[in-house]
This record gives structure tokens, sequence and C-alpha cells, in this order.
């Protein structure tokens, strides 16, 4: 599964009723190319390969690979719209899979993977704007899938000049490795007034949100 | 130590230089955990990042300052605050770890497609001072602002720096939160005071809220380290301050009596205007300075700005901002970091004691008493608006500056001095500061100008009477003259040989005067039956004379003799012969040539320019009363006295720019209490100055200048043609251009500062340019001088789509909105717009005077629709007509001759006969304001439109 069916109702319930302009643009690849990222890499010009699109039966993948070319680190990124209301919450939502030629490796020896913010300077930062990232450096060891909500800190907001990127790096292995995003989305959630039918899965929704910013590990193996 | 009581999670760290302790002894720390991530590809700079992450599990805290080592590194460290003495590269931590605290840093290393390995260590300086002690502290745990510690300022005075901003007690512009106190600043149109005081009585409108916290009154201290942790708010037209203002101000006002701020910062993460900074790079500089010196304007300031390393923006993360304040010496700190120190050797007060006479302050005076501290968020001003992208971009707002804690700590080792505590970090910048002005001593400033009194009520001391008497037929004394007036001295002569003198010794060097020095002096004949004259003398002694030849009269004249005539002409008893300048030994000599009994007072030497032709302001050397100087908002400007490469033009000035906002000016000496001398250049044409640009990286190379006249008396900005580089260009800028320049108020009467000279304000940084032969000519023709005021001698249309050269919209007091609009019917008109509810009054100014004698019987006409009435139906609508030399005339405009009061909506014609107003008081020669406005008070809401501006012969 790509995707986790309850969560995404909720999410749907929730940002329709509530959802301000936060945004991301071709978050899902719905137009099934890059249109709205930008491509980076340690190797210039950067490899063609390296960034493909994954076509299943049109539902669109992005696919970053390490080790199909000589580049250490390739990243995909875009800057992010934190547009959002004093009452509102900012979540982001990741899907994204990683898998690898090699498995069962030893820790830290295997390609890696980061997901973080940028603030356009070439720092790093965690969900709470603390020097870090949402996934840092996380080895790919086969195959992973990651299903995330996460809650950016509220000094987030209405911030400019920032970034969300998907890094993913070679540990000079040259065996291939890859991290797929199947969608991302940037919601302005207003966490007050839901109606009486609705209150208990907002109330659900937040504290898995809370969960999933204290603790980031709601990963399915396949 | 610094005794935190508690540490809070930093958003972000300080990776930077630090503040290493004079004396610090590092010791490992065996308990902490580091942990580091691998290393990720930086695309925007192409460096390896690395998280670590340092956590402190024990149960005690790890008191700072704390320095992560990174050893045996594959790779080059692109971030490092240092290397220790061993040689390995460290990071300072900016303050320690509380028990079980974890924080991350980033580190940075070069790239290479290669794997990274490093060691990771932490040392803690065992020896960092223990001396601080805390002794206030707000760590805003509440859950509102704490009154014991705060009080609000409420007003929407505009901080004296025009800011947009109106201060506010309420909650949506400040709170307590989370731990932090939040000020937040918005858009939203605010009423309220219009001062600082709070004073209700009188009020302004402002476009912003936002909110300034102070502990006047609740805490106050002299020396001390002072913490505080924020994050700042970002966007073009923001000005976050943290800052401390005098408590008791005994040196007088501001800025006698001393301003800190700790940390300012504007415009972050907007175009940077750093120098050197390329488009796509974003402020993030903060900024540490003293305000000093006298009371305003007479004050100035020194300061310097500060980067966090790597890129960090400070309104990404909370920071620490410090000073450590000890008698004689200021430092500033972020994050630990040591950036800058400024000691007494470079700021000073000076104020006026009860008779007038000027004094230093003793010490380290400001600096030296009770302050207290202020917190706030300003919108726009004169500094925010005026740099980065200018203005205020109003879709940054809301804005908010977090603050985590403020804290105070008292040097243990000497409380009374702040000294003996200090954290001096090896990199920190010395401000040099300022000089305090000589004060000039009468005694000590004999000779010199802007002003050589020679008698005011008595002698100065550097002179003695004397006198040449070879038949005792002079005699002389002091007396008492009128109250007013005081002491003079009557001087008798029965005969008509002798004479009376002041005399010098030694002799007076008194050069400055040379050239547009005159003898000035006050004298009256009380006797004078036999119409003698008088020759006043200057001279070297016998026969190097300088003379001149006057006819007192009965009532006191104040008589100006040209010294530079009076040097040409010599001696007109023994010619061939005149005084020599630089040795004076009697500068004021009276020699009636017959019997008379005179009486003199105020005897001086001062500047003036009567009878001069072509004043020359700099050519190979400053000609007094004129020197070059100064002033800089930051950063420097270098001023050099250099041989120029072309021989022909001998020494120049030398301006390297190393700043943004800047001006350079060439301007006249000033008193002690800072007046500048003010010279009549009404009989000059033209303002000539020779350029050569050495360097000018600047993509736009615009350059300006300007003349002055007291500021904010002058000609306005007024662009000139760009020179090549490396070419020397000669300007002659007539003075009818500057005077008829839009937006100048020059008045050729009281010219003080005949060039100011800079690359356009805002863009400088990186020019290197000589300025030479910079002069104030005239032709000789006194017909064809500047005009001093406009003669209306035919119909005249002062405003028809279009104001006449000279006219503009004005209003008095900033609560009118004035501007040129587009009518339908009409084309367009202007318009005035009373948005705010303070009062005021607007209309139309002239930057000369109009003379409308030829229009005695004629009419002022002009169509006036009121497209919007006064909020209050009470409001009359009123004309006022003002002069330069102060009369005016206030009438209902119903006054007029169609007797008609304006009409909402309604295009109207009103005539006022010139006549009329010349009989009710009107001096109809000097007119230069023509305003329209509602009763005082009542203006508000109402807006009116003004076509066919007309004075009709």
């Amino acid at each position: 599964m790509k995707r986790i069916l309850p969560f995404l109702v909720l999410n749907t319930i929730l940002i329709s009723a509530t959802c301000s302009a936060a945004t991301i643009t071709n978050g899902d690849f719905a137009t099934c190319d890059y249109s709205g990222w930008s491509q980076a890499s340690d190797l210039d010009p950067i490899a063609p390969d390296d960034f493909t699109i994954i076509d299943n039966g049109g539902t669109c993948s992005a696919q970053i690979s390490a080790d199909l070319s000589d580049a250490f680190g390739n990243i995909l990124f875009q800057e992010i719209d934190l547009s959002a209301s004093d009452s509102s919450q900012l979540w982001l939502s990741l899907d994204f899979s990683v898998d690898s030629a090699l498995s069962d490796q030893a820790p830290l020896t295997a390609d890696y993977f980061s997901v973080y913010l940028n603030d356009g300077s070439g720092n790093l930062f965690d969900q709470d704007m603390n020097f870090g990232a949402l996934f840092d450096a996380i080895d790919i060891n086969g195959a992973a899938s990651y299903q995330q909500q996460i809650l950016l800190a509220d000094s987030y907001k209405n911030q400019t000049g920032w970034f969300l990127e998907f890094q993913i790096n070679s540990n000079f292995d040259f065996e291939a490795a890859s991290i797929t995003v199947n969608s991302v989305a940037l919601d302005a959630v207003e966490a007050v007034s839901a109606p009486a039918g609705l209150s208990l899965v907002v109330l659900g929704f937040a504290f898995a949100g809370w969960r999933q910013r204290t603790l980031i590990k709601e990963v399915t193996h396949v | 130590m610094f005794k935190f009581t508690r540490l809070l999670t930093l958003s972000s760290f300080a990776l930077i230089a630090s503040a290493q302790p004079t004396f610090a002894e590092w010791q490992n720390v065996d308990g902490a955990n580091i942990t580091n991530s691998r290393q990720t590809f930086d695309r925007v700079n192409r460096q390896f990042k690395v998280n670590v992450t340092v956590s402190n599990p024990s149960n005690t805290d790890l008191v700072g300052p704390l320095r992560l080592l990174v050893d045996n590194a594959t790779l080059a460290s692109a971030n490092m605050s240092g290397v220790t003495e061993d040689g390995v590269p460290y990071l300072s931590l900016a303050s320690g770890l509380a028990a079980g605290e974890t924080r991350t840093v980033q580190l940075a290393f070069e790239y290479a497609r290669t794997r990274l390995n490093f060691d990771l260590s932490l040392e803690q300086d065992a020896q960092e001072q223990s001396d601080w002690t805390l002794v206030w502290q707000d760590e805003f745990e509440g859950s509102e602002v704490d009154d014991t510690k705060w009080s609000f300022e409420e007003n929407c005075w505009g901080g004296g720096n025009n800011e947009q901003q109106c201060y506010t007690n309420r909650a949506v512009n400040s709170f307590v939160e989370n731990g932090k106190l939040t000020i937040l600043a918005q858009q939203e149109t605010f009423t309220g005071p219009d001062n600082p005081n709070g004073d209700t009585s009188s009020l302004a409108t402002l476009p912003y809220t936002s909110a300034r916290l102070r502990t006047l009154n609740k805490a106050e201290w002299t020396y001390g380290r002072f913490e505080i942790n924020a994050k700042l708010p970002a966007g073009q037209g923001t000005w976050p301050a943290i800052w401390m203002l005098p408590t008791d101000y005994v040196y007088g006002t501001w800025a006698a009596s001393g301003e800190i701020d700790i940390m300012e910062a504007v415009n972050l993460k907007a175009q940077s205007d750093a120098p050197g900074a390329e488009p796509g790079d974003l402020e993030d500089r903060t900024h540490g300075t003293l305000h000093y010196g006298r009371i305003w304007p007479g004050n100035v300031s020194s300061g310097t700005d500060y980067a966090i390393p790597s890129g960090v923006n400070p309104a990404d993360g909370f920071h620490e901002y410090a000073i450590e304040w000890e008698d004689g010496e200021i430092r500033w700190y972020v994050d630990d970091v040591h950036y800058a120190t400024q000691t007494s050797d470079g700021w000073y007060s000076q104020y006026q004691d009860e008779d007038g006479v000027w004094i230093t302050g003793e010490g380290s005076a400001p600096f030296n008493e009770r302050f207290h501290l202020l917190l706030n968020v300003a919108v726009g001003g004169a500094w925010a608006s005026n740099v980065n992208e200018k203005g205020i971009d109003s879709s940054v707002f809301p804005q908010t500056m977090e603050i985590d804690y403020v804290r105070v700590y008292e040097c243990s080792i000497n409380p009374s001095t702040g000294q003996g505590c200090a954290t001096i970090g090896e990199n920190a910048e010395l401000v040099p500061g300022n000089q305090a002005p000589v004060i000039r001593d009468p005694s000590d400033n004999v000779g010199k100008g802007p002003v050589f009194n020679l008698f005011t009520n008595s002698l100065i001391e550097a002179l003695s009477f004397e006198s040449y008497n070879p038949n005792g037929s002079v005699s002389f004394e002091v007396q008492e003259d009128t109250p007013d007036r005081g002491n003079v001295v009557v001087l008798e002569q029965s005969g008509s040989v002798g004479n009376m003198f002041f005399g010098a010794s030694p002799a007076i060097n008194m050069s400055e005067f040379a050239e547009y020095g005159q003898l000035v002096f006050d004298i009256k004949a009380i006797e004078n039956g036999a119409g003698s004259d008088v020759l006043v003398k200057f001279d070297s002694g016998w026969p190097a004379v300088s003379d001149a030849r006057i006819t007192p009269t009965s009532a006191w004249q104040t008589m100006r003799l040209s010294v530079p005539d009076m040097l040409s002409t010599g001696n007109s008893l023994a010619p061939g012969n005149t005084a020599d300048i630089v040795d004076i030994s009697n500068p004021f000599v009276v020699e009636p040539t017959g019997p008379i009994t005179l009486a003199l007072d105020n005897v001086r030497y001062e500047f003036g320019l009567d009878g001069i032709n072509e004043v020359v302001v700099f050519d190979d050397r400053d000609h007094a009363p004129f020197s070059i100087g100064s002033f800089v908002a930051n950063g420097s400007v270098e001023i050099e006295q250099v041989v120029s490469a072309d021989a022909s033009h001998g020494e120049v000035k030398q301006l390297t720019f190393n700043t943004n906002e800047s001006v350079v000016y060439f301007q006249t000496q000033a008193d002690n209490g800072g007046t500048t001398v003010k010279l009549d250049m009404n009989s000059l044409d033209m303002l000539e100055f020779d350029i050569l640009v050495i360097e000018d990286p600047r993509d736009t190379r615009n350059f300006v200048i300007k003349m002055d006249c007291g500021f904010p008396c002058g000609s306005g900005d007024y662009p000139i043609e760009t020179p090549e580089i490396g070419v020397w260009k000669s300007y002659q800028i007539p003075l009818a251009d500057l005077i008829s320049h839009g937006g100048s108020s020059l008045n050729l009467a009281t010219v003080d500062t005949p060039l100011v000279i800079f690359p356009a304000w805002g863009n400088q940084q990186g020019v290197v340019m000589q300025v030479d032969n910079v002069r104030v000519v005239g032709d000789g023709n006194d017909d064809n001088n500047p005009p001093n005021e406009v003669v209306i001698d035919s119909d005249t249309v002062l405003f028809d789509d279009a104001f006449a050269p000279g006219w503009a919209l004005w209003d008095c007091c900033g609560n009118a909105n004035v501007s040129i609009v587009a009518d339908a019917e009409r084309g367009m008109v202007a318009n005035v717009d009373f948005f705010g509810p303070s009062p005021t009054v607007s209309g139309m100014q002239a930057s000369l005077p109009h003379n409308l004698a030829a229009a005695v019987n004629g009419t002022l006409e002009f169509d006036f629709k009121l497209a919007s009435a006064p909020n209050d139906e009470t409001a009359q609508l009123l004309i006022k007509f003002e002069t330069s030399n102060g009369t005016f005339l206030e009438m209902a405009m119903s006054e007029s001759v169609e007797g008609l009061a304006p009409q909402v909506g309604q295009w109207q014609h009103f005539t006022f006969n010139v006549g009329e107003l010349q009989q009710r008081g009107i001096d109809i020669e000097k007119l230069n304001l023509i305003l329209m406005f509602p009763s005082w008070t009542k203006a508000q809401g109402a807006v009116y439109q003004l076509d066919n501006v007309e004075v009709r012969l």
C-alpha cells in the first residue's frame, strides 16, 4: 500500500473543512513530471538517470537514486509556502519509500537518505526549527516505506524562503539505492471550532500528530 | 560561572567564534553523549553538513562555555570557531547544557567526493569566571507580562525616527506564552498620543501597532552583564531593538546621557545591502551601538555590526544578545561571541552648566549612571525605511520578536565598577568611537573662529588696553551703558593725535580671517561737534598697519570692515605697508582724526562674504571657515588629503566609502554650541567643484550633491551627471537650480554647508573619489543673482495640472496625505486628505516668498472641491495666508468675493482680493503659504481638491 487509508480520510475531512493557504506544488506528482520541483546534485551536470518518474498506471512518483552515477548526493527540493493563520497548525504529510540493491548491511554502511527543511542558506532544520532533519541520514537497507504526518513548529508559520528537501547519499559502495517520493502535502489546519461530530476525529488526529512530532517512527517494512 | 537557573532549548545553536576567557582552562567533559549524523550535501554552499547531537545525561548542569572539538577530520572544516592550543578545530557552544538537555549543532566541511570521518569531544572551561552573579531575570514562565518588572510605553510618537507604529499595552501586541515573551507588530490603523509622554491631548494615527516594554522605575542598573535570548522578526520595515536608556538623564536629554543598544536589526531577510552583498543575499546583521555626545542634534554614535557565521539568520532562531558593561568599557556579544568593544576613550558627554558654559562629563560619562532595559519592535522609521529594499513591505506583517529570557548579572569582583569579570574575545573589534569636540575656552581661542571676541562687557584676558597718547589728549574707560548693552568702552579724544588700542602680547595669528574675516564692532558718537572721522586699524607694529576710515553717527551702528579689504588697502598713512595677518600685535586700534567722544562695544572678528565674489572652500587646503566632515549612519568614510596624480590639482580631498549610508560635506566652523557660521551667498551665482572617481564598483553609479543652510534647510538631494572613472570632471551648478530644485528650501542668506557630496544614499560601498576646487562664485553682476523672491508682475498660474516651480503641497503635522491625483473632469488636481485626528493644516507652500505688490489691485483665485466633509459637522472650512516674515491672516473661505462656503462634491470658484489681504495685515511682498483646512482639531475625514490656482493682476 502506498497510503494508509485511515490517515488519508481523516486528513481529507480536516483539510476540506478548515485548511488554508499552505501548499506544495505538484506534491503528488500528478503531472507525472517534476513540475514545481528542483533537482540538485554534487555532480555537475546532474545525471539524468538519478532523477526519474515512475508511472504506475497513471499514478506517478519521483524516484531519486544513488550509485547509478558518480554523484554522492542527489537532492529533490521545492520552496514551500508556509502561509498559515494564527489559529492554524502546519502539517507536513510525507509518503515515500526507499529500497536498495543490498540488504542486511551493517549500520552506517549503507547508502542513506535525509529529509529536512532548508532555510535557503544551506542550514538543515527539523520540524521544531532546530538544527537537524526530519529524517537524518537514515540507512537504506532494503525496502521500507514511510507515511508521516509531521507537525511543524509555529515558528515556521508565514516564514518565507524555506525549502523541503529529499536527499539520497551514496556510501561509495557502487550498489544502487533509491528513494521514491509518492506524495507530499503541506496543510495549514485550523485547530479550533471543529463540528461536534468531528471533534473526536480532530482530537485523534491531533494526538497522532503530537506523537509524530515527538517520535516520527510510523515505519512499515514491506 | 553564569548561574543559569534554567537552560532553555535553543532553536539554533551557536557555532561560532567565541569569547574565550582570558585565562581559560579547558578540560574534557566525560559525561556528555555526542552523536553525529553522516554527511549530507549542502547544495547552497556546496559543502558537507553533519548534525551533531550533544546530550548531558547527568543530573548536574554543564556550565558553559563549552567547546566541541573536531579532531582528525578527513576534510577541512568550514565553520569552526577556532583551533585549540593544540591545533584542533573547535566550535564554541553558546552556553552550558542543563541536566538532561540535548542539543544539535551543525558542522560544515569542505566538499570532496569522499567519505568523511572525524572524532568529536567536548571540553568545558574550568576557569570560566564565576564572578557574574545573577541579580535580575525574567524567564517569562507565567501567563502574562510581569508588571513588577515591565511597564508599557503607549504612544504613536514614532520614536523620534518617524517610525510607523503605535505602541500599545494590548495582549495582541505583547504576550507571554510557552515560556516566551512575544512582541507582535502588525498592520493596523491606530490612534494614540503623538508624544513619548503618553499625553492624550495630542494624538496621531499610524498604520501599525506593536509593543515597547521597559523596566524604568522597576529595575535599573549601573554596570553588569545583560543577556537577552531572542528570535528576531524578519522583513523589510522591521526594526527590533533590545536596548538601554538612562533613568535619570543627569547629563541632559537624548543623547547627552547616553543610549546603549545591545542589539538592533533592520529588515532581516530582506535583500542585504552589506558591503559586498550580491543580489539574493539576505540581510543578517545585528548591530551594537552607543549613542552619546550632546543633546540632539549634537549627538553622535558609534558601533558595529555582526553576522552569525554560516549564514544563520537571526530571524530563524533564538540567539543570545549580551553586553558586559563596566566603568569605562562596554563589550557586545552574540551567542557569547565577543564581537565589539567600546571604551570611554571613544565616547563622551557634553552639556551646558547653568551659565551656558559647555562642560565635558568626567570619567566614563554618560555611561556611569543608572540605565534601564527596553524591548520593542519598531516598524519603518528613519533607519529601516531607508536601507535594504527601502520602505515597509506590508506583506511581511505580522512579525514577532520572541524573547526567551532576560538576565542581568552583577560583577561580584567589583559591583561598583563592574570591573574584573570581563569575558574577552580574541577577535573583538575595538570600535574607535568619537572624540569630544574641543570646547573652546575664550582665553584659548584668541585669533580663531568662528567668532574671536575682543570686547563684550570686558576685554578678554589675552588683550590689554593700550594707548598712543603723545599729547595726553586721549582718555578712555569702561562704563556701563544701558542695562541691556552692559559695559562699553568710552573713548575721548580732545586733540587730533593719538589712539586707543587693544594690545596682544604675544602677537596673534589671525590667518583664519584673512580671506573671509570681518572686523565687527558697535560704535556710537557721543559727542562729535567737530565732525571727526575715525581710523580703525589692526597692525603688526608700525608701519605694518591695515586701516579703514569710518564716520560714526550719534546712534549705535554695527560696523563691518572686511579683513581682506583692509589687508589689501594697507596703511593709508604709509602706503605700501600692511599688517601681517599671522602676527597681529594690535587687533583693534581706534584713532580719531579729531576731537570726538566715542562709545564702542562688541568688538570681534567673524566671518562674512560682503563684497566677496569668489568663495574658495577647498583648493589645496581648507579655507577658513570651511572644513570637511562626514555623517556616517553606519560603516565608515575615510577622508584624506592627498597629492593628486594630476599635478595641476595639487592636494585634493580623497574619500573612501566603506558604507552605504553617509554624506561628506564642506561646512563652516561651529561654535561651542554646535551652531555653524551662516554666510550670505545671495550675491553669488554658481557652485563649482571637480571630481575624480578612482574606484566605483557599483552597478548604478549615481552621485548626489546638496547645499545646506542649517539642516534641514537646504537644496535637497541634487543628482549630478555621473563622472567617468579615472577622469577629472568639473561641475558648475547654478545656485538658481539648487533653489528651484524640487523639495529645495535653500536660503542663500544662511548657507553653512556649500557642498554636501556623496554617492547616492544606500549605494556607496567601494567608491573612492577625490574632490578639488570647491568654490562658490559670482559673476560680478548682481542683476542676475539667484532669486530670493518671486515677483508676480503678470497673471501667474500657481497650479494647473502641476505646480509652478517652487510650489508644492504641504502638511504641517503629518495628519494629511497630500498628492496630485487625476480628476475625471479636470485632469490632474491637488488632493489633500485629512486622514488623521491630530490637528493639522495643509495647503500650498512656496520655496521662495512671492511678491504680489503688483497685484495689489488684483486677485488670488482658485477652484476648490470639498470631496469629503470633515467628520465633525461643526468644522468650518478656513483659508490662511502666511508670509516669510511672519505675517498671517486666517479667515473663513466663505469670506471670499463669492461669499459661499464650500459644498461637498462641488467644484467652486473662490476669489480673494490681494489688496484686502494687505489691509488685513498680510505683507503681500512675502507670501509663501496658502492653506485651506477645516477648523483646528476638526479636520479628520475631510478631503479637498484644488485646481487652477492663479494670481490675476
